[in-house]
């Protein structure tokens, strides 16, 4: 008996006698929590700006046509004249006057010298403030937003879902791509309740936030 | 980070943590970062399914862990062990564990959580002495995201414990002397007479302040009350036949 079976057996005789309608039994759960969002969108927009601010985010607003510009300001503001690019980052958006690099062929070392990145994202969740990536090519690979120490993410403001239910279910359409969740620049909270920031992504996020969609 | 980067990733999964639908993370990933740091939402998560080309891990091995789980699945009356998500509120509502820390539970798992689920992984053949590390105050049952009922849990192993042979020898044989000591009312008076007598060599200044052989233990930290020169089935005694003082 393989080690699976005798799991699987295991399980079983530990259960005892199942019900002959497992899918009509889990149909039945009870989930009384809020699944559907109430707020008008822009109460949601509000909320999700609200929960940005509270993790320590700059956040930009702007119109579509402005998201090169803002772009512009935000890598000004913050002393950049290079940034990495999400390779499918839509091009009319892109700024000009700095240094584009190639966000996908770039090695783990030169992600990690690299003055940050610029990306799009999949969706996002204003109750928590919580922004999904599903590394498809306009917000690059994994290690394209874990290495670098600072992020700038591209939010459409109909990309945003108001509950964390909404967000999950979307995210169940992403099919078998990678996810990562990313609620504030990274932190941790050490054993000595100290709060330390960096620890699985970058110390600085900035997120502009742009009226209509992709 | 440290799961997307490397080439190759092994993920070790206790088979309790397999949730029937993608969907059902809508309930963890509320309930978790809520009960353990008080956040929202965990700062990052990460999900994978399997590897992608070109992004992280070229080799991915799920192993998939029993380990005794399905020995505690077996047992009805703790099977809910297993709802465990591991957020840790249990730990910081228990009194007990404020004052030892975790080292003193000896395993991973600390905490009221620790003391129900150590003893159970390890078929009740090690820990024996944990489900008796509680007060069975209940914080931890008020804390618990998920409702683990853990104080009726440590009674139940406790009483496990007892059936397979319970604690130490010296534990045993007190215990078999109190029960025989309080069966009989007449014998529990002789030997609270016979007690008197006993302590006296120990008593100075109406309090015992050492004691010999294990009992030693005891008064190193605190020091015990003689026991009264009288009993109440004594005084009362005395007040039916008219001198009571």
């Amino acid at each position: 008996m393989s080690a699976r079976e005798e799991i699987l057996e295991q399980i079983s005789r530990g259960l005892g006698e199942r019900g002959p309608n497992r899918a009509s039994e889990y149909a039945s759960i009870p989930r009384e929590y809020k699944v559907r969002g109430t707020s008008d969108p822009a109460a949601r927009v509000e909320l999700f700006l609200d929960r940005l601010h509270d993790y320590g985010a700059t956040v930009y607003r702007c119109t579509n046509a402005e998201i090169a510009a803002t772009i512009t300001r935000a890598l000004s503001l913050r002393n950049k004249q290079a940034i990495l690019v999400a390779p499918a980052f839509p091009r009319r958006n892109l700024p000009a006057g700095f240094t584009l690099l190639d966000g996908a062929s770039a090695s783990y070392s030169e992600l990690d010298q690299s003055a940050g990145v610029l990306t799009t994202c999949a969706i996002a969740i204003a109750v928590t403030g919580t922004i999904v990536l599903r590394h498809s090519a306009e917000e690059g690979r994994r290690a394209l937003t874990l290495i670098p120490d600072y992020h700038l993410c591209v939010v459409y403001e109909n990309q945003v879902v108001e509950t964390v239910p909404e967000g999950i279910r979307a995210m169940s359409h992403f099919g078998t791509a990678p996810l990562t969740t990313i609620s504030g620049p990274s932190a941790t909270a050490d054993i000595e309740m100290t709060r330390v920031k960096g620890v699985h992504g970058p110390r600085t996020l900035d997120v502009i936030l742009a009226a209509g969609s992709l | 980070m440290c799961v997307s980067l490397p080439e190759l990733l092994i993920t070790l999964v206790g088979i309790e943590k397999v949730i029937p639908r993608f969907e059902d993370l809508e309930v963890f990933l509320q309930l978790l970062p809520r009960s353990a740091t008080g956040e929202r939402m965990n700062p990052y998560n990460s999900l994978w399914t399997g590897i992608v080309p070109g992004d992280g891990p070229r080799e991915f091995h799920v192993i998939l862990l029993d380990n005794g789980r399905t020995h505690v699945l077996a047992d009805e009356e703790s099977r809910e062990t297993l709802d465990c998500i591991r957020c840790g509120a249990c730990l910081n509502a228990c009194p007990v564990y404020l004052q030892t820390g975790g080292h003193a539970y000896g395993s991973v798992y600390n905490g009221p959580i620790g003391a129900i689920l150590t003893p159970q992984l390890q078929s009740m053949e090690y820990s024996r002495s944990l489900p008796f590390a509680s007060s069975l105050c209940g914080a931890c049952y008020e804390a618990c995201p998920v409702q683990i009922d853990i104080p009726e849990i440590l009674i139940h192993l406790r009483a496990q414990v007892n059936d397979t042979g319970g604690g130490p020898l010296q534990e045993r044989i007190a215990m078999k002397a109190a029960a025989f000591g309080f069966e009989d009312v007449n014998r529990l008076e002789d030997l609270q007479k016979l007690a008197r007598w006993l302590e006296l060599p120990f008593e100075k200044d109406g309090s015992i302040s050492s004691l010999p052989g294990m009992l030693a233990g005891w008064t190193a930290f605190r020091d015990l009350k003689p026991i009264p020169k009288q009993s109440f089935r004594e005084w009362w005694r005395d007040r039916e036949k008219g001198d009571a003082s």
